[in-house]
This record gives C-alpha cells, structure tokens and sequence, in this order.
C-alpha cells in the first residue's frame, strides 16, 4: 500500500493505493519534478517561427496537381445537369467529378470536382463549368425550419429532431413553487465558424497501391482508417502525415469529401495531387450551431439555487443533432431539467468546436444566476459560492475575485458613464478525458539518444513538448536531450484530439514507455556493473544507486543490445479497466471574471481585463499551459463581441464567409488578461494530469456578458453583443 | 483571376489611352489591394490590367500624386500639419500592410464591401445585373446606408474621400479627350437617378493627383469614425469636419459623412445650421442624422452617426 | 539569370523615375499580342520571366501576369513559409517586405515585383542565427499552431526595423492586420516588447513608424 496525495495545497485528500508492478509511482503532490511544471520553450518553436515548419498546405512535389470543388450557390435545389464539357477540353484539366441527380442541402455543397496541373487552369476550369439546378425553397433558420408546412431538409423526415430530454420536470415545477423567486428569460447564441487559418485539405500521393496523405487533421489515424475504408485497401497501406497543423478546433476528424476526392484525383492521374479548402469552403466546413435557450430558473431568498428549467433548440444545419447546450450545469439545483432539440434547416453542418455545447450553454446559464442574484439582491460571486459543490472552483473564485478586485464592483447600472464599466464572471465544468488505448514507444540508443514516438498530431497545444517534458522527467534529462516523433500513422496509435483528451491520454502512455525503457537500461547496466537494478534510478543526467558514478551516456554505453526499446500504454486496473486510481475531484474547475467598458453613446463594447483561473490537473508546463489559457479567452472573447455567420434568409448563403465580414479578436482587440493555470492533482493516472484544451474559452462570454449587464444595468441576452444590440437595449435605436 | 495581358505604364496619360474605349475589358490597377479581390472573385475578367504603379508620379506643389499610398499620407509632415482630416483618415485606414500598398487613387476609386455587389450570384443594380439585393426583405443590410439612395443602399468604404471633401480638394484627372480637375465632391455626384459606377470618371479617366490648397478650414479638420472591430474594419460610420470658427461663431463648416450612404454624404442641413452661428454640437448632430432612413438592420448606425458629428465637432471647437 | 536583370535602387522605385526601364518582365515563350503603344510594356497573358531580388540575392519566376506574388513564392519557388490563409488582404499570413516595407503578398502581383527587393520569412534568420524578434518569439511562446507566425514575425520584424523600443500601443497597431486564431497575440507583445529593448517611451513616430 502506498500513499496518494491528492488535490491542492490548501485543499489535501489522501488515498491508499496499491500500485501494480512494473508501472511507475503515480505523481502526486509529493512529487518532486525536475523537468515537469517549469517553462519550456516548444519543441517546434524554432521550426514556426522561422517559416520552416511544413504544413499540409506546404507540401510540394515537382509533379504536384491541384483539386477543387465547384459549389452550389443555392441552398436548396436538385443538381439538374454538370456539364463538364469546357473544362474537359481546357489543356491541363486531368480530372473531373460530376455530382449530377444529387440534392443539395446547403448554400456551398459541392456539385463538380476538377484536377488541374495549376492553380490558374483549376479557376478557369470550374468558371468554365455549366451547372444547372431546380432551384427549391430553402429554410435557414430554427423559426423558419419550424414553421408548419416548411420544405424539409431530409426526405421523409421533419425539420425537429426532437433531443435530449433530462430530468424530472415535476420536480423542478415543486422547486419553483417552493421558491421565493422565479425568473425567466430567453438567451441567444449565435453560429460560429472555426475560422482555423490553415484551412481544410490534404495532399496525396499513391505509390503503387499505397497512399500516403498529408493531411491537415487533428486525427491522423481516424484519416488513416476512412481512407483505407474508402479506397478498401488495407489500413497498412496508408500512411497519415501530419507533422504540423494549423488548427482545428474540433472541425478536422475527416477524411472529408474533398480529402477522399484529392485521393481518387491522384489515384486517377498516378500524380501528387493538393486539396485544401479556400476561405469561403472553410467557413462552410463546421461550426458552432446557434442557440435558442428559454430558462426559467427559480432561487429562495437564502440563495438557494431551487429549480432549473431549460428549453433550448439549435441548428447544426443539415446535420441531424449536435446543437445540444450545456445548460443547466456545474451548480447544484435542487432540481434540474432540459430538453433540447436540434433543428434542420438549408445550411452547412455542425461540428464539434472547442467545447461542444458548452460555451453557448454557460453563456445563457451564467447570465441567469447572475439574474437570480440581482433579483434577491446578492452578490453574484456569494451566490454561485454557495452553490457550488467544487473544491477546486471554490479555491479559484477567491483567487480570481483578488486579481480582478471583485470588490470594486457597483450596482448594476450606477456607474455615472457615459462610457461605463462593469465587472462580471461565470464557470466552467469539463470532464476529466483520460481515454486509455493511446501508446508512446520509447528507445534509448547505446549513444544515449532518446526518441519518444507517437503517430497522432500536435494541433498547437504543445503536444510534442508535453510528451517531451515527460520522458524527460521519466529519464532524468533534460527537454533537448529527448527527441519527439509526431504526427505519422507508421508510429504508434494516438488517439484523435478532440474533447480534450490528448495530454490526459498520452502523458501516462510516455511515462510507461520511458520508464519501462528506463527499467530495461538500468538492467544492463546491473549486469554490466553489478548491483540491484530495481534499486537503481535515473536522476540529473545520471544512474543513481548503482555501484559507481555513471552518467546516463555511459549507461547507455552499456548495453548489450544495440538499442532499447519499450511501447507504453495508459496502465487500467487490473480485470475491469477503469482508471488505476481515485480522482480528486475527477473533474475539471476554472473561472473567469471579466471587466468592460460600455460606450453607451456608440455602444462599443471594450473589454478591459480578464482573468482565468483554470484547473488542468497537474501543470506540465506553464508556460504553455498559460498559452492555452489566453487562446481560450480570446476565442471567447472574439465569440462574445464580433463572430458570426450571417446567412442571407432568402438563400441560405452565407454572405460573410472571408474574414472582412465575419470578424475574429485581433491585436488591438485585445484586453490584459491574467492566465492563471491551477495545479490539482488529480490522482487517476500515473501523471494526474488533466484536459486544458477546450475549458478556458467555456466561461468568458458568459463573464463578458454578465459584465455588460452590471455596466449597463440593461442585460442583453444575445450573442454578440454588438453596438447594435447594446444600442437598441439603450433603447436609442428608433 | 481570368488570364490578362499586362500592361505598365509610364505616364498616367499612356495608362488613360490603353484604357479608354474598352469598357471592362482594360482595366486600372495601381496598389491593387481592392483589385486583385474583385479579380479573384471573378467580379472583373480584363483581358488587360494597366498598371499604373510604376507610372511617374508627377506630383507638383500642393498635390497628393494618386499613387501615394495611405502610409505616406498617413505619415506626411505637410498633410498632418494643413490637412489632419486627411492624415488621420489615411491613418485609420484598413491595415499597416494595406496601407502600404494601397494608394489615394485607389483608395478613391475602389468599390463598395456591400456583399452583394461582392457576390456574382446576386443581382445588382451596381453591377448592372438587376436590382439591389440589399434592400428588399430578409436583405443583409446590417452595414448598408442609412442614407439609401433608390436603386442601391450600399455604404461608401473610402475612408479618404470624406475627409478630401471636407478639406475642399480637387482631383486632377487626365483622359485622351481633355484632362479636367474636380472638385472630390462631384466625383461622387450620384445625379437624379443614380449611377452605377462608383465615381463619374469617364471610361479610361485617372485621377493623376489629388490638389489640396491650405485653408483656415482645412487646418482645422478631423476626421473620426466607428469600428465594430478596433483591430481592422471598415467603418460603421466615419465623419470628416473642418471648421473655420471665428470667435465663436461659424465662418464656414464641412461635415462630410462615410459608411452611411451608397457615396461620401455631406450633411448640408447639418451645416447650414451651424453657419454663421455660435457652435451648436447638439444641434448639429440632431440634424446630421434627421433625414437618416435606415433599412431593416441598420438603424443603430443613426445614434452613432449623430455621436460621431458630436465627437468631430467638439474636437474641432477646443 | 543574373543577365536578364535591371538592376534599380530603392530609391528609383519610390520617386517612380525611369518607369519604364524598371519594367523588367519579358514575355517568355509567346508572341506580342499587339504591338506595344507609346509608353506601355505590354506582357502577358502567358508565362512573363519576372527578375528580382529575393532574400538578399537574385532570382526569376516564369509566371502568368495573373499570378499573385504569394502563390508565385509558394507554388514555384518552393518558399512556403509565407502562408495563404485568407486570400483577401484580411488576415496578414501573407505578410513580407517588398522594397523594406510589409505589404500582403496575396494582393501583389509577381509581375509587379520586378527589379524590386522582396524579402520572405524565410531570408529573416541568417542561417541559425535567428532575428531577435524570432527569438523572443520562442521564448514567449508566441507560436501555438504557428499558422499565422510567420506573417505576424514579419509585421514586428518591420516594427523593430523603424522603431527602436516600441510602446505597446505601436506593437499593437504594427500587427492589427495579423490575425491569429489560436490567441497568442499576449504573447505576441511581450516578445516584440523584448526583442525591441524593453519598454520604451512613445517616440510619437506614429505611423511614420510603419
Ligand atoms: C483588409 C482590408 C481592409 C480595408 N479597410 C479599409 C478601410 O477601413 N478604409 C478604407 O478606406 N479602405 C479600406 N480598405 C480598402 C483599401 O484602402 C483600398 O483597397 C486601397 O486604398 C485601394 O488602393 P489601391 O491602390 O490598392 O487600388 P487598386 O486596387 O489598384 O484599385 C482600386 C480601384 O481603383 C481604380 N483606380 C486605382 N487608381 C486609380 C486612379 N489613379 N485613377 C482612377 N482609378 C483608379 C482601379 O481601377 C480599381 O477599380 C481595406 C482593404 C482591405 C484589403
Ligand atoms: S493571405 Fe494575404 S492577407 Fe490573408
Ligand atoms: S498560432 Fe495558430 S493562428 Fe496564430
């Protein structure tokens, strides 16, 4: 029995585990890391900044051709007749696809594919191509999709998919009746657009039989198996490459249609052939469905949070589900209940984006408690610490409410203005995603060269340090001394990024590697020198506990094998699986407080600080962790005061789909903000480590939002909060 | 882009000859930051683009040569000093790397962002193919005029052409029939029924330099405006003003309004109020936007207008 | 290709002298389509040799008058540091310097750059020594997905050529047109912050400064 020390200084639990043989002591907060939990500068850094990094976009090949769809510019219409004729006679045109008979459902869905030697021939080959459609009624929007009699979307099916239902409403009606207050109140999210600046594609190459892709994903191996299914070949005569990645968001687990078109564009032409999307195809590519969320949450005069009651429907689209929101959430309610529907209507599909659900969601549940606050005259801040059943988050509140001067907060409206400040803030809830079944190999040469390999990807999240940073630990070296493989499907299984898995998943999968790898050296060593190898331990560059001084080089030096090598796997506990050890709180806690300033004359919006305080478990690197932070805020932040797709009702197309018209947060956008990365040690696994990606832009426009309504004294309960919306909440717009 | 001939001029008198009697087969290009989107999106198909980027730029005392880009104007000693409206439009202008290659000319001369005159697939009164799409019910028209003329709501980009207006200049233009200088108000001149280009230069017509003569008024000018985005955007609204108060009272005063009508609009109600009276900012603003019609989406731009009048105003009178 | 180039100073190019000497792109391979007019260089439509002055040292494209300086870098020369992220003059990922100054490469035609300097990201770094404000890059961690590094690296790069100990309100209008999705514009400043010698009081050069 050993023990487990587990959650935060001021905060300690302690656990006896047994831990099984031949795996590495879990880390807890008696660790003491040498490597892990300081700054480090990213693996790839140099590589990025000097240009050299090779993207999908990048790469090149003196053969190269070059693919693109043609799209249809109606929403809703049966593709009548392609007529390809031009652009099959065009010099340099290799290759066409016709989508002729087929329906489409959005404005952009693509209806031919050309292959052309050049970039040039490619636009004159789809201007040159003749399409023409029944051009049908189109629905765009929840009210209109809803409408009696409104054209559907799918065959045979009605434009509600009615959702998730959850909880007992009975109950929640009791907890209304039983309290003092009950408010209602309908909030608004908008759809957003991934807006990765690398955009959708791949490049393919078939040698023979086999297919290599390089392909801008954040699921090499989930490319690789759709791939192999498209084309029935096998899995091994694939090979995903994705050695950087411009972003994604959660809009890259493809191959999509275009990838598996670029592949059958080379495979037709024994060519390279490149597909990435342009910015337009980009915006249609996914997004974050909209919201329409009708609350009526009720509270006891006391602060009791009593009943939660959502309505909310959404649209992904022509894509059935997905628009689901994570509202009510993270406080206890003495009774809660949802239903949530998804609405299809004529436009591009949905698709997981940083938090599915949930930023949309807190925005309306957030802006609700601080609505119950004000309407039983609480502090905001008093009532969610009274309700909430986090340890984590209760430490965060304080440590947020201190940087952000929580304490200068006014009534909600009396700042003299006219440009007016406010303060706010809201949560986040995410899940602990360590998913077992990723695998690291780790080989240690007899020149004492370490290479830690992994096939799936670095999305820009620092991956490739933090498998880095842990075999580091693990051996006792330093971050240069590891070398890091990512990002190709010949290495070891990794799995897709998304949900916020990837450094929960593959930090135990590297440390077993390393320290199986570590054990096997330290064997040699023992017969080499003699000694009990199991006493023995690499520290600082060197053996410790062996018979004399040796440094890590000379042991390798040692070997009586060429080279080392050991597959990791996240350890599960023996017979049923499930995780080796007890969580802490076996999820994920973070804050935001949020001050603006409303120019009441213009209704500009500016954000002046934000402060994050996000639990990750245990803390890899900070300074990364930090990064992740801040990109998570700004996200928000660009979420909650500028994004959004504007569709135009009569055709479904999307009329701001460049980045003029559809805006993101830019250099002089941008408040102070304070990241601070919360270490807990989560217990769990043998790292504790827990999901950073997608929690820290959760909270930040409901904390903007709440900000807003305490400046104004108005609340405007819409995404985003344009000098639009603020000016007709003023009431100045006529 | 369809494939063009390309053709480089030395002159601005050259550049005109190539152009004139073409139509949209030849057309200008000098920055071609605006340009090279309108080819790209398949908007224009030249069979040849002039360019007029390396032409001499001749710009004699008192002149802005059309190919000074908007980071020399922007930065310009004289500008700043006789002109601030101007320096401080080029200023706010777009992005550092537009404003390094976008020049006053085609700052002047591009074409409206309303995104359906951007998008073929849309009828346009603009384009010559139809009626505005912008205007009729379920139009997208968020950031169209609220001063709309009839046949197309579009909202004027330029962040130059107010504030040139303001300041009284004239832009030199040279055509094979005769060159001419006007005054950068009638440039925009929409006439009784509208106009489908964007200035009323002649097929081929340059503008070869801007003249800007100092004035008391022009010394005292602003320009001011409203993003929804601070980090790049065009304007909501943006408001120029020059003001020549003596002792209180208005000698004579400019307001000239962008991002609010399909051209440059110049609140005449606005000034004839003022002139010849002590300053009334207030008043001003109330009659700057009282003729305002907006569309479905826009009518929030009305209260930033009026406050923007206000700022410009209030900024010019201490 | 070192013959087939005219050489010009800067200078030349900024008071516009000798236009048409400048004109250094030759139709390659076609005929004239017409006659050329008094005072016009007529090339195109098909492939023109475009000489000019790449990274510090000479160099030509053979590309269509229709191709933009971004794609002609990318697509043909091989430099894929320069990103195509937008297309549209709106995101910056295309930044690099032609003639000193940071202009969008994706609204620049090759053509146009010939006889001129145009300056990549990847002629920033002599050899492994990196430009400081690459290394302060890496030092912040100002580089996530690294998408849009290389055009947000030019834009501070071009700060710091003009302005010594940039205030952070200049760092922060030297990269407004530099968009990043993934958020590291923080990070951003205090590299720039650093690599320009601390923080410095405004000089007031304002947009001269650019
Ligand atoms: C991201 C972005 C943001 C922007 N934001 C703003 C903004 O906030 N405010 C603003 O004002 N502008 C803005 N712009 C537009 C920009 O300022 C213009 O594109 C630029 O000024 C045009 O100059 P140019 O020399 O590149 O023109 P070009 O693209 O070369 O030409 C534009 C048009 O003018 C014509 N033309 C050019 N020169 C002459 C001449 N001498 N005589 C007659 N016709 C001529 C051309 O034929 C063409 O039709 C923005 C642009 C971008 C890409
Ligand atoms: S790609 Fe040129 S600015 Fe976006
Ligand atoms: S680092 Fe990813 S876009 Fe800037």
């Amino acid at each position: 029995m050993s023990e487990l020390r587990l959650g935060f200084p001021d905060n300690e639990r302690k656990a006896d585990v047994e831990i099984p043989p031949g795996t590495p002591p879990p880390w807890d907060l008696s660790t003491d890391h040498k490597v892990v939990g300081r700054e480090h500068t990213r693996l790839d850094a140099v590589a990025k900044v000097t240009g050299r990094a090779k993207y999908s976009y990048d790469i090149r090949f003196k053969d190269l051709i070059y693919a693109k769809f043609l799209r249809s510019p109606h929403a809703h219409a049966k593709v009548k007749r392609v007529d390809l004729a031009n652009a099959k006679a065009m010099k340099g045109v290799l290759y066409t696809e016709s989508y002729e008979g087929e329906t489409v459902r959005y404005a952009g869905q693509h209806v031919a594919g050309v292959a052309a030697e050049s970039e040039e021939i490619l636009d004159d080959a789809l201007r040159a191509i003749v399409v023409e459609y029944d051009v049908l009624p189109c629905v765009t929007t929840v009210e209109e999709a809803s409408n009696e009699g409104a054209p559907g979307v799918i065959e045979g099916r009605g434009n509600l998919e009615a959702g998730r239902e959850q909880g007992n409403l009975k109950r929640v009606q009791d907890a209304h009746d039983e309290a003092d207050i009950v408010v209602d109140a309908e909030y608004r999210t908008q759809v957003q657009t991934h807006s990765c600046l690398e955009t959708h594609g791949s490049v393919c190459r078939w040698d023979g039989g086999k297919l290599t892709v390089w392909s801008s994903t954040q699921s090499t191996f989930a490319v690789r198996d759709g791939m192999a299914r498209t084309f029935g070949i096998p899995q091994s005569d694939v090979t995903v490459i994705t050695e950087h990645m411009g972003g994604g968001f959660g809009s890259k687990f493809g191959p999509d249609a275009w990838d598996q078109f670029c592949a059958r564009a080379a495979r037709a032409t024994q060519r390279p052939c490149r597909a990435m999307l342009d910015r337009r195809e980009e915006h249609l590519a996914g997004n974050r469905p909209d919201s329409i969320q009708k609350c009526r949450f009720s509270v006891k005069k006391d602060g009791t949070l009593m009943g939660a009651e959502v309505r909310s429907q959404g649209t992904s689209g022509n894509a059935t589900g997905g628009a689901n929101v994570y509202n009510p959430g993270i406080y206890r309610f003495r009774a809660a209940y949802s239903k949530q529907d998804t609405v299809l209507t004529h436009a591009s599909s949905g698709r997981a984006f940083r938090a599915p659900g949930h930023p949309q969601g807190v925005f309306a549940l957030e802006g609700m408690i601080d609505e119950l606050a004000e309407a039983i005259g609480m502090d905001p801040l008093e009532l969610r610490r009274k309700n909430d059943p986090n340890p984590v988050r209760l430490k965060e509140y304080e440590i947020g409410a201190k940087e952000i001067g929580w304490h200068r907060r006014k009534k909600s409206g009396s700042d003299a203005g006219p440009v007016k400040r406010g303060l706010g803030m809201a949560s986040a809830r995410w899940g602990h995603n360590a998913r077992p079944g990723a695998e690291v190999r780790c080989t240690i040469g007899r020149d004492g060269s370490v290479i830690l390999a992994n096939g799936s990807q670095d999305i820009g999240t620092g991956t490739r340090t933090v498998i880095g940073l842990v075999g580091a630990e693990e051996l006792g070296l330093g971050l240069d001394d590891v070398e890091v493989r990512l990002g190709n499907t010949n290495d070891p299984y990794g799995h897709g990024s998304g949900g916020s898995v990837t450094t929960p998943s593959i930090t135990p999968p590297t440390r077993a590697a390393a320290f199986e790898a570590k054990r096997e050296l330290l064997r040699h060593v023992a017969a080499a020198v003699g000694g009990d190898p199991d006493a023995m331990d690499l520290k600082d560059g060197k053996v410790t506990g062996a018979p004399r001084e040796l440094t890590f080089k000379q042991a390798c030096g040692m070997l009586a094998v060429d080279q080392v090598t050991a597959l990791g796997r996240m350890e599960q506990k023996p017979g049923g699986g499930g995780h080796l050890y007890p969580p802490f709180t076996g999820e994920v806690a973070g804050v935001q407080f949020a001050e603006v300033e409303v120019d009441t004359r213009t209704g500009v919006v500016r954000v002046v600080k934000v402060v994050a305080v996000q639990d990750c478990g245990l803390v890899i690197d900070p300074l990364t962790a930090r990064s992740q932070i801040h990109g998570g805020v700004i996200q928000g932040i660009s979420y909650a005061l500028f994004e959004e797709r504007i569709l135009d009702r009569r055709t479904g197309d999307q009329v701001n789909a460049d980045f003029l018209g559809y805006k993101i947060a830019g250099a002089l956008d941008m408040p102070e903000i304070v990241s601070i990365p919360f270490s807990v040690s989560q217990g769990m696994t043998t790292t504790g480590v827990s999901s950073l990606g997608e929690p820290p832009t959760v909270p930040t426009s409901g904390a903007i939002g709440n900000a807003v309504a305490n400046a104004l004294g108005v609340r405007i309960r819409s995404l985003p909060i344009t000098p639009a919306k603020v000016l007709a909440a003023l009431g100045g717009v006529r | 882009m369809k494939a063009f001939a390309y053709l480089t001029a030395d002159d601005f008198e050259a550049a005109s000859k190539a152009l004139a009697g073409k139509g949209p087969r030849a057309v200008a290009k000098a920055g071609g930051t605006d340009l090279l989107t309108l080819l790209k999106s398949r908007l224009l198909e030249p069979d040849e683009v002039v360019n007029l980027s390396r032409a001499k730029r001749g710009a004699g005392k008192g002149e802005l040569s059309a190919l000074a880009t908007l980071a020399e104007v922007a930065a310009d000693a004289w500008v700043k000093e006789n002109f601030p409206a101007v320096a401080k439009a080029a200023l706010e202008a777009a992005t550092p790397q537009v404003r390094n290659a976008g020049t006053v000319g085609g700052n002047l001369c591009q074409h409206t962002r309303c995104w359906y005159f951007r998008d073929a697939s849309y009828t346009c009164f603009k384009r010559g193919t139809g009626d505005c799409s912008a205007a009729p019910d379920g139009a997208e028209n968020r950031y169209h005029a609220i001063f709309p003329h009839k046949r197309c709501v579009s909202a004027h980009p330029s962040n130059l052409a107010p504030a040139l207006i303001a300041v009284g200049a004239k832009v030199a233009c040279v055509h094979p029939d005769g060159d001419r200088t006007l005054d950068a108000e009638i440039l925009y001149d929409e006439g009784p029924s509208g106009r489908r280009s964007d200035t009323i230069l002649r097929e081929g017509e340059l503008i070869r330099a801007v003249l800007l003569e100092p004035s008391p008024l022009a010394k005292r000018s602003t320009y001011v405006e409203l993003r929804e985005r601070q980090s790049f955007d065009f304007a909501l609204a943006s408001v120029a003003a020059a003001l020549d108060l003596d002792g209180g009272i208005v000698k004579d005063v400019r307001i000239v309004c962008g991002g609010v009508a399909p051209v440059p609009y110049r609140a005449t109600a606005a000034e004839n109020l003022l002139r010849g009276r002590k300053l009334d900012v207030e008043a001003a603003a109330r009659a700057a936007v009282a003729g305002a019609t907006p569309l479905s989406g826009n009518g929030y731009k009305v209260p930033i207008l009026g406050e923007l009048v206000r700022r410009a105003l209030t900024e010019l009178s201490s | 290709m070192e013959d087939g180039r005219i050489r010009v100073t800067r200078r030349d190019v900024l008071r516009g002298a000798g236009a048409a000497a400048l004109v250094g792109a030759v139709a390659a391979g076609q005929e004239p389509a017409a006659p050329p007019a008094k005072g016009l260089a007529r090339v195109g439509p098909g492939a023109v040799r475009v000489p000019f002055t790449l990274n510090g040292a000479a160099a030509e494209v053979s590309v269509e008058p229709r191709v933009t300086l971004l794609d002609a870098l990318r697509d043909r020369l091989d430099l894929t540091g320069t990103k195509r992220i937008c297309d549209h003059g709106a995101c910056g990922g295309c930044t690099v310097f032609l003639d000193g100054k940071p202009v969008n490469s994706c609204l620049v035609l090759a053509v146009d750059v010939s006889g001129r300097e145009v300056t990549t990201i990847e002629g920033l770094a002599k050899g492994d020594d990196l430009h400081p404000v690459q290394a302060a890059f890496v030092k912040h961690d100002a580089a996530m997905c690294g998408f849009c590094t290389p055009g947000m690296v030019m834009s501070c790069a071009a700060l710091l050529s003009v302005t010594k100990n940039p205030t952070e309100e200049q760092i922060r209008r030297a990269v407004a047109g530099n968009l990043c999705r993934c958020g590291t514009y923080p990070h951003v400043f205090a590299a720039v912050r650093e690599a320009g010698g601390g923080r410095g009081a405004d000089g007031g050069a304002g947009e001269a400064a650019r």
